[in-house]
């Protein structure tokens, strides 16, 4: 300290120079840090805090605020499926995520409205966790005892995913005597009690779920089921005509544009599926299949809908 | 007419901080200060100069004993309006201007308008801030608060301002620039109630002191009146001289010196002078000066406040013209 | 009057000055525009997310700035001296605390309004909102306006004794349990001991309970439309004769804490 030097100007370049330098040394050094937390045998999926009701006192009076943030989480932490993936146990807090959500904010319904399907879906669009999404359902109605839409979401899980007609029946049913609850609930009631397996009521559903639903992933999966109703129906319709062509004439017809021709005015079945790619034809076997280039994502339609499908006049469009 | 009447007045400070134990500050000091005067209120730190002078502020509450300021017991509110205060080492506002800060002051005595504006400008003028009027204080230096501190104990226009320490911190241009404010408030009959340990300054301008020593009052009176006290002897200054003057000189003065060509020669009693004078005209040499010793203002000071025995109260103590 | 006013204003002036005032609105800014982003992440609740964080983000930083400047303001006085030629002029020292309360205050109220119009805007800007929900988000800041009165009526108080660190500590701790009011009740019941019984009923009452200005939230502000017949409906009303009880509360709590603050800053003497 005997001389001090001048002080010298601070030049920008100086400065950006330093700057880009550490940002150099810093990516390579978080790779690192990343690389060696990675190789530890910890599971990250586990929960801070996983008391709803600690939480709530926790947030100090900013209950929603509190629960925007644990939804918000919860999205993430279902949406994200690559991450997903790499969890020993799937979905593990799905449902105690959901839980604190609800807590924080029991008016966060929306968190009822998807959660419950976030949990009872399959994996891997969910956790398919039936019992959990029952049972959370049942918390919302706990808090919302005349939320007829809750009722209609645990029909809706009953009849779509577990078959259990007359459950999701009774449910609608019940939701029909809640004041201002639509009057359509009534016919589906009805219609899920004593046509319980109808494939009409079915598709109203996914229909309903794809008009409503603000949610893209269960919107593309409404779709989806809504598309493939369309393909079943077109498939086993071109199925069951192409057998009668051979029953006339002996063999199956050379192509399916062949087949339409041959019933002379407009057929109701598509000679292409919804998104426009024409079916392929085996004229040896008179089978009616999905091209491999067909852009819809084809989910099993249940064999026992087969003859009222290929019956109806009508099936309305996707729009 | 007093303007200022102190009775009795005592301060005890608790100190410690498990056992409290009182510290006595200020001893029943009795001082009264009339209108028009100058007073210098004089003593060593820690004397209880600051102590009096936030008692008289009700910044403090006495202990015991009572002030009066205009007849008015000090912690009425009315009173205020008519005085002035500068703390000792005053700090303001630093977010403030001057222009603010005594624009603020002026609002809390009632004024408003231009008539705030133009006492504003004037005393910035006055206390010579003109140039930083609109600086925000925390850029001003101690010289320059103090300055404004002025500024703001004068804005209502007071009947008595209380200065404490005016004087410290200053450069010796500022000291005469707040020397030239006190006499020109003086000027005007305003009564100025000023602490110093600064004497040459309190000698120039004040009509009367106190010296206060540990709380307790030692002297108060007219400077002159103190002062006069003793003449201690005089000097006599004499022209050439050299040699054998210089030796027959020792004989009869208790000094001699020598210096630039002068003798300077200090006698104690009128005996010893008038042999001096005597021997001066025999000898011819050229008499240029006779002059009465007194002690400064500085030595009176140091001798009262060295002799002052603790917790002793001399009878000059009471105050009275 | 014109001194209180005087006080309030050079208070008002001296915390504008106050760099501490614009990191604190600024963070809060940033938080209700980032609402907009987070939003997104909320499957379409993000005018909830906008009124939660935007109301959440009002409230935290107008307690933090309320704190953080009015643990400050009679403690600066004293500790720079500013305060001894303050009181040699004819103001009261009452007149000095009820005066820097009032300049605190009105800055809460000038921070709050640019903090609202950000909540606004963002709300603006994701659309979709009740034309009414703007409105209705005035009431609840106003609230957190009463909140903040209080806040800073009890930073005042304990700035009148004690250090700015130790004063935000307790602002701080009364702050936080005040919102515990109703559990500190509900523990007093359930224990056998009469003593603690009583103990914890005393306390209920002398802690100011901060829950009561929360009163309104998102549910208020978004009142859902009739014609979405897919929304459960939550919808929150306002009960004058609660609002009433909150404010005269507060004006109580206020007055408790500005009066003690007086008597204790009347008794203090300034060495």
């Amino acid at each position: 300290m005997t001389t001090a030097a001048a002080e010298k100007p601070v030049r920008p370049w100086g400065v950006c120079a330093v700057c880009l330098l550490a940002a150099l040394l810093v990516w390579p050094t978080q790779r690192f840090i990343e690389g060696r937390a990675a190789a530890g045998d910890e599971d990250p999926d586990i929960l801070l805090f996983s008391s709803p009701k600690m939480l709530k006192k926790m947030a100090l009076g900013y209950d929603g605020l509190a629960a925007d943030f644990y939804w918000m989480r919860t999205i993430q932490y279902y949406g994200r499926f690559d991450e997903a993936d790499k969890r020993k146990v799937r979905y593990k807090n799905l449902y105690a995520l959901l839980d604190i959500t609800t807590t924080l904010d029991p008016y966060l319904t929306d968190a009822y409205r998807q959660g419950c399907f976030f949990l009872a879906q399959d994996p891997p669009l969910g956790a398919g966790d039936m019992e959990g999404a029952l049972k959370f359902l049942d918390k919302g109605l706990e808090a919302h005892p005349d939320a007829w839409q809750l009722m209609y979401d645990k029909g809706f899980l009953h009849y779509l995913y577990t078959q259990d007609f007359k459950a999701a029946g009774d449910i609608w049913l019940q939701a029909t005597k809640v004041p201002g609850a639509p009057s359509w609930l009534a016919s589906l009631a009805a219609a899920a009690l004593s046509r319980g397996g109808d494939f009409q009521i079915a598709f109203t559903l996914w229909q309903e779920q794809y008009r409503t639903t603000t949610r893209e992933n269960t919107r593309k999966n409404a779709r989806d089921r809504l598309m493939s109703f369309q393909v079943a129906r077109d498939i086993w319709g071109w199925e069951a005509l192409a057998d009668l062509y051979k029953e006339r004439a002996g063999a199956y017809p050379p192509t399916l544009r062949a087949l339409a021709e041959t019933r002379g005015r407009r057929e109701k079945y598509a000679l292409a599926d919804p998104l426009g790619t024409p079916y392929r034809y085996d004229p040896q076997t008179g089978a009616v299949f999905l091209d491999a280039d067909s852009k819809v994502n084809y989910i099993d339609v249940p064999g026992k809908y087969k003859n009222d499908l290929v019956a109806v006049d009508f099936l309305p469009g996707i729009p | 007419m007093p303007i200022v009447e102190i009775e009795n007045l005592t301060k005890d400070f608790a100190v410690g901080f498990w056992k409290k134990r009182p510290v006595r500050a200020l001893d029943r000091l009795n001082l009264q200060v009339n209108e028009g005067e100058t007073f210098g209120f004089l003593g060593p730190n820690g004397a209880g100069k600051s102590t009096t002078i936030k008692l008289l502020m009700s910044l403090l509450r006495p202990t015991s004993g009572a002030a009066r300021i205009l007849g008015k017991p000090v912690s009425s509110t009315a009173m205020h309006q008519e005085i002035g205060y500068l703390p000792e080492n005053p700090y303001f506002y630093d977010y403030l201007t001057p222009v603010e800060l005594l624009t603020y002051a002026g609002k809390l005595f009632g004024l408003d308008g231009d008539e705030l504006r133009k006492r504003t400008k004037s005393l910035i003028d006055d206390v010579g801030l003109g140039h930083a009027a609109n600086r925000q204080l925390r850029k001003f230096s101690k010289g320059m608060v103090q300055r404004v501190g002025l500024a703001q104990a004068l804005i209502n226009e007071p009947k008595i301002v209380f200065l404490d320490e005016p004087m410290s911190g200053l450069d010796p241009l500022g000291r005469m620039d707040v020397r030239r404010i006190i006499l020109s408030l003086k000027a005007r009959g305003v009564t100025v109630f000023f602490s110093s340990h600064i004497l040459p300054d309190v000698e120039a301008i004040c009509d009367r002191v106190a010296i206060l020593n540990k709380g307790q009052l030692q002297e108060a009176g007219k400077l002159a009146d103190i002062l006069k006290v003793g003449v201690t002897g005089h000097e006599i200054i004499v022209a050439g001289g050299g040699g054998d003057v210089t030796d027959e000189l020792r004989g009869i003065c208790e000094e001699v010196h020598l210096m630039d060509d002068r003798l300077h020669l200090r006698v104690k009693d009128k005996e010893r002078m008038e042999r001096a004078l005597r021997f001066v005209f025999d000898r011819k040499l050229g008499l240029i000066s006779v002059n009465p010793i007194r002690p400064s203002l500085e030595e009176h000071f140091q001798s009262m406040v060295s002799a002052a025995p603790d917790g002793a109260r001399p009878a000059a103590a009471e105050a009275r013209n | 009057m014109h001194r209180i006013l005087a006080i309030a204003g050079n208070t008002f002036r001296e915390t504008v000055r106050d760099k501490i005032l614009y990191n604190l609105i600024l963070f809060a800014l940033v938080m209700i525009f980032s609402a907009l982003a987070l939003g997104q992440l909320s499957l379409g609740n993000d005018n909830k997310v906008i009124v939660d964080l935007g109301l959440g983000a009002i409230s935290i930083f107008g307690t933090m700035i309320a704190i953080f400047i009015g643990i400050g303001l009679v403690y600066k006085e004293i500790e720079k001296r500013t305060v001894y030629a303050l009181l040699a002029k004819p103001v009261r020292r009452s007149e000095l605390v009820v005066g820097k309360y009032l300049g605190l205050v009105f800055t809460l109220l000038v921070n709050l309004a640019v903090m609202t119009v950000g909540l606004e805007l963002a709300l603006w800007y994701t659309g979709g909102a009740d034309p009414m929900s703007y409105l209705r988000v005035l009431a609840v800041v106003a609230l957190t306006f009463l909140s903040l009165c209080l806040v800073t009526a009890l930073a005042l108080f304990f700035s009148t004794f004690s250090t700015p660190a130790l004063s935000a500590l307790f602002t701080l701790f009364l702050w936080i349990i005040g919102h515990f009011g109703n559990d500190l009740r509900n523990f007093g019941e359930l224990t056998k001991s009469e003593a603690m019984q009583w103990l914890c009923r005393i306390l209920y009452y002398v802690i100011p309970n901060f829950s009561n200005f929360q009163i309104l939230d998102w549910r208020y502000v978004l009142q859902p439309s009739s014609e979405n017949t897919w929304t459960i409906p939550y919808a929150q009303t306002v009960d004058p004769g609660m609002v009433a009880g909150v404010v005269f509360y507060c004006i109580v709590y206020v007055a408790l804490a500005l009066s003690l603050g007086i008597a204790i800053f009347r008794s203090r003497d300034f060495k």
